[in-house]
């Protein structure tokens, strides 16, 4: 009954020999005494046999166990959430060079809180909160160059 | 005190933060062209480590720099790929004065060793602002002496027989030994480089007899030097070094006239305005020759340079022509 | 005498002090947010310290450094989000005792061990920092090599009913870490024409990934994030804290020590220090079974080592001027600027300068103790946020701190990446911790192993030509021998071993 270790298994040995694949052609650079690829052959050749191993274990029906709490189904509504969790991050990294850092984040944050459910009211307020709090102990306290918000720096010039 | 019209719609907010997004770059970009450079801070990218010599050397000049410029200068590290990220970065900048990077001998031979496409014409070269002599340091006690004894040895004995260290393949430090050998003429690779993530690390080794030279600065290995556990036998340099005034230059040791140094400078995305560039090779002048930069260099024992422009391309070419000849004998050009 | 006298006239001057003080709050924050390491807080203390006298700038770095390492425990307790990646280790102990409703459990030890090691650790930086010198410096390519797989080997199977899935998420960390260019020959590897993976997978964004933005993703899936369990029972810090400290004083003592020795190694730094030291505790503990499930004594022993080691870095560095490690690697140029050239003769040169040095380590960390239990109290609150909000602020907070890294949105798509990744992993059982840890030490085992073959042309009896290597070449093979021993016994017999894990 550890059909999925069987399957889990066979992914990691393929992936592994691919590794090691791509690790066998790399070069040799002069004065070395094996190629680039050596260690990473060794690594891949190892995962393969880990990975067969596995699939082993789970033939003989030793992987039974795993199937415990994290084994219910997810619903459409997590589904939705943990793609959303994505989208907001892979939006940030889009759009905050253009728009500022403050804007971003306090979109990334109110919006996604929205959709975990909190009330507006929360949403909006931990959105202004943290975008702010975040802004000033990294930018300010910390030096990191963050996205500049143009019209924000003109209000509240600190 | 803009809090009250902040929290009062999330959705305001995210609708302003979307839809003004264009607005609010053209409106940037025109104030930007109007204002006389600089109105806001100036970032240096840094293509190495914070702590490090390139970065270090960077933020000593940063305070000068920052005085003579009137703005707040901000350094970056981006570090990785034997600098080529770093680099990459600054190439792809914007070329309007705002992002300056701190380019490092890497730049003449990048291209030679076919690991990123840049060169010396991939910027805008303001000026050298120092540099780092190599040097010839040994274990004290082992099997030489001075330079003299380490060159018997590169003749006579096999070659690969003899290790040294400091930098990775085809950093400075390997060039270093490489041009040695080769102006002793023996094949660049007599003496077999083991590459170092660092010239610390490198030293560490000669202390516990896994290599036998260092071929770094030899202000990195002082400490060790003034101790009595290594011995730096010559430096890489047209003179003596104020901080080593006993050691000999490697002329002065052989007869040979081989120099080398790691040097640090100050570029630019190439295409800078012309007003800007001028703006920056004056102000940058002015901040490198503040005394305070200038002592606060010369006491870790590095050499403030400042060449501008046309003098630093020349440089930067020769050295090219330099670093691909070693290369090409090293087998490392591709 | 009057040269001690003179340094705590130094030390206790009000000014230095109220910098002290201040550099450890800095401390706490940058060690609390993920992404932020206590040697990027270093970097950022430099500029600031050319405006100070020298023993308040070293001071300064001291303080800021210990209580860093330190706060890097209050995420990886209260989010299982390790703050640096010294903490990375026993991540797993302290999440777990609060998931059992106990954090202050956890950090309140953590905070006993941290202060402990950083004390012990000044001792032996203060007593025997020539002779450590002398030891550590005489280690080459052929000793770190065995260092690093010994280090790999003790820990290869932590925290896992199922060794062979350990064994992958080991090689799998290993197998990352030779993404980029390659150290020792300059050959790009894996990184398919991108130049930002020239430069290779950071550690801090992938830890934060592995680590934090799994585990918003399962809470978003699954409708609760587990760090709901854990709110309204945050007891008192300090109830029963001294008395487990006590019980716990063997693993405190051991992981100073193991702290400190690996610390003065230069090269090696809080992380590895913690990671073996977590390995030895493990194997000699007291109640194995609690391992995985929130073990006082792994997470004592492993935090304990972490901030020795940050004084067992100071060892080499003031004595020859050798970074222990990359924080004192920027100090050293402090140091220097500072007029107190490093070297053995820095004992005899500036004793005031130097004893002031010694003893602003021993405030910094005893002052850690109060300010580590009012950060802890006020770090609590984050158990209570609204578990609608919690979760899109730390996915903020770990955007900003994977960016600050490098100021590169590429390290921001590596934490995404390894988020999936993580996820995938433990949703299938295998566990993330050993692929840290292979990404930890992947880098020191392969470089030190490509150079020792480059020294010896390829004769692989150089890593047992030097006495010192062949002793940890022993020991790391039978190391081995025994664990695979372990690991044969229990899937013929199915006896004694298998009990306890299933519990």
């Amino acid at each position: 009954m550890a059909r999925s270790d069987i399957a889990l298994g066979l992914v990691i040995a393929g992936l592994s020999t691919a590794f090691a694949v791509e690790a066998s052609g790399l070069p040799t650079a002069p004065g070395t005494e094996f190629s680039a690829g050596f260690v990473p052959m060794i690594l891949g050749c190892g995962g393969a046999l880990a990975g067969l191993g596995i699939a082993a274990e789970g033939w003989r029906g030793a992987g039974a166990d795993q199937q415990g709490e994290a084994g219910q189904p997810p619903t459409l509504a997590g589904l939705v959430r943990c793609l959303s969790v994505f989208l907001a991050a892979i939006l940030y990294g889009l759009f905050a060079a253009r728009t500022g850092f403050v804007p971003a984040a306090a979109a990334v944050i109110g919006g996604l809180a929205l959709v975990f459910g909190a009330s507006l009211r929360l949403a909006a307020g931990a959105a202004v909160a943290g975008s702010l709090t975040l802004f000033l102990v990294f930018s300010h306290l910390l030096r990191v160059p963050l996205p500049p918000t143009p019209w924000l720096s003109a209000l509240w010039p600190f | 005190m803009k809090n009250g019209w902040m929290t009062s719609g999330f959705s305001r907010l995210f609708a302003m933060s979307l839809l003004g997004g264009g607005f609010l770059v053209a409106g940037a970009a025109g104030d930007a062209a109007k204002a006389e450079y600089p109105d806001r801070p100036v970032t240096i990218i840094v293509p190495w480590g914070a702590g490090g010599g390139t970065d270090t050397i960077v933020r000593l000049f940063a305070v000068g720099f920052e005085e003579a410029l009137g703005v707040p200068v901000n350094i970056v590290n981006r570090t990785g790929g034997n600098g080529v990220i770093g680099h990459t970065a600054i190439a792809t900048a914007a070329p309007d004065g705002y992002t300056l990077g701190a380019c490092t001998s890497e730049i003449s031979y990048f291209k030679t060793m076919n690991l990123a496409p840049l060169t010396p014409e991939s910027f805008d070269l303001i000026s050298r602002i120092a540099e780092i002599p190599a040097g010839v340091t040994v274990k004290t006690g082992g099997r030489f002496q001075d330079l003299k004894s380490v060159v018997e040895a590169m003749k006579s004995e096999p070659a690969g027989t003899l290790t040294s260290s400091g930098s990775g393949l085809g950093g400075p430090w390997h060039l270093a030994i490489a041009g040695l050998a080769r102006m002793e003429n023996l094949p660049a690779s007599t003496v077999k480089f083991v590459p170092s993530q660092g010239g610390a690390p490198a030293l560490q080794d000669v202390m516990a007899g896994g290599i036998d030279l260092f071929t770094g600065s030899p202000v990195e290995a002082k400490s060790l030097a003034e101790s009595g556990e290594v011995k730096v036998v010559a430096v890489m340099a047209k003179e003596r070094l104020a901080a080593f005034p006993d050691v000999p230059t490697v002329k002065e040791a052989i007869g040979v006239d081989w120099t080398l140094s790691n040097w640090f400078s100050l570029c630019a995305p190439p295409g800078l305005p012309a007003e800007v560039k001028a703006k920056i090779v004056e102000t940058g002048k002015k901040g490198h020759a503040a005394p305070s930069v200038q002592t606060n260099l010369k006491e870790r024992g590095i050499t403030p340079v400042w060449d501008g422009p046309e003098q630093f391309a020349e440089f930067a070419n020769a050295f090219a022509g330099t670093a691909a000849i070693l290369l090409k004998d090293l087998g490392l050009a591709k | 005498m009057t040269a001690i006298a003179g340094a705590f006239a130094i030390v206790l001057d009000p000014a230095t002090l109220l910098v002290i003080v201040g550099a450890s709050l800095l401390g706490m924050l940058i060690g609390s947010i993920p992404g932020l390491t206590a040697v990027m807080g270093t970097a950022l203390l430099v500029p600031i310290t050319f405006f100070m006298d020298p023993v308040p700038a070293i001071a300064a770095m001291v303080a800021m450094t210990a209580t860093a390492i330190f706060a890097g425990d209050i995420p990886g307790a209260l989010l299982r989000i390790p703050g640096t990646p010294a903490s990375a280790a026993y991540v797993d102990e302290a999440y777990a005792l609060t998931r059992r409703g106990k954090p202050e459990v956890g950090l309140g030890l953590g905070l006993v061990a941290s202060t402990a090691g950083g004390l012990v650790g000044s001792i032996f930086l203060i007593v025997c920092a020539p002779l450590l010198a002398r030891i550590a410096l005489g280690f080459s390519t052929a000793e770190y090599f065995w260092l690093a797989l010994l280090g790999l080997s003790c820990a290869a199977f932590i925290g896992t009913g199922k060794p062979l899935k350990g064994l992958f998420s080991l090689l799998f960390g290993l197998a990352v870490s030779t993404v980029g260019l390659d150290p020792a020959s300059g050959v790009p590897r894996f990184t398919f024409g991108s130049i930002d993976l020239m430069g290779g997978i950071n550690l801090i964004p992938a830890l934060i990934g592995l680590f934090a933005i799994s585990e918003i993703m399962r809470g978003a899936l699954h409708g609760a994030p587990a760090v709901r369990e854990g709110i309204g029972t945050f007891g008192r810090v300090t109830a029963g804290l001294w008395q487990r400290a006590r019980e716990h004083g063997r693993n405190i003592a051991r992981g100073s020590v193991v702290g400190t020795l690996v610390g003065a190694l230069p090269g090696a730094g809080a992380d590895i220090a913690a990671w073996i030291a977590y390995a030895i505790s493990r194997r000699f503990a007291r109640r194995p079974q609690d391992f995985g499930k929130g073990s006082l004594e792994g997470l004592a022993e492993a935090g304990a080592a972490n901030n020795s080691s940050l004084s067992g870095a100071w060892v080499p560095t003031l004595v020859f001027g050798i970074p222990g490690d990359s924080i004192t690697a920027i100090v050293i140029g402090v140091l220097i600027l500072k007029g107190m050239e490093p070297g053995p003769a820095i004992f005899i040169k500036q004793p005031e300068m130097i004893y002031g040095v010694l003893i602003s380590f021993f405030l910094a960390n005893l002052l850690m103790l109060p300010l580590g239990l009012a950060f802890i109290r006020v770090a609590r609150h984050v158990v209570r946020v609204p578990p609608t909000i919690l979760p899109p602020l730390v996915l903020m907070a770990c955007i900003v701190g994977a960016f600050s890294l490098n100021n590169s949105l590429f390290d921001v798509w590596v934490m995404l990446a390894f988020g999936v990744i993580g996820w995938l992993m433990e949703e299938n059982g295998i566990p993330v911790a050993p692929a840290i840890l292979g990404l930890v030490l992947g880098g020191m085992l392969e470089f030190n192993f490509t150079t020792t073959l480059i020294k010896s042309d390829g004769d692989l009896l150089a890593f047992f030509m030097r006495p010192v290597a062949a002793g940890l070449g022993v020991v790391t093979l039978l190391v081995w021998a025994v664990t695979l021993f372990r690991l044969v016994r229990p899937a013929r017999g199915a006896g004694v071993a298998a009990g306890p894990r299933e519990a």
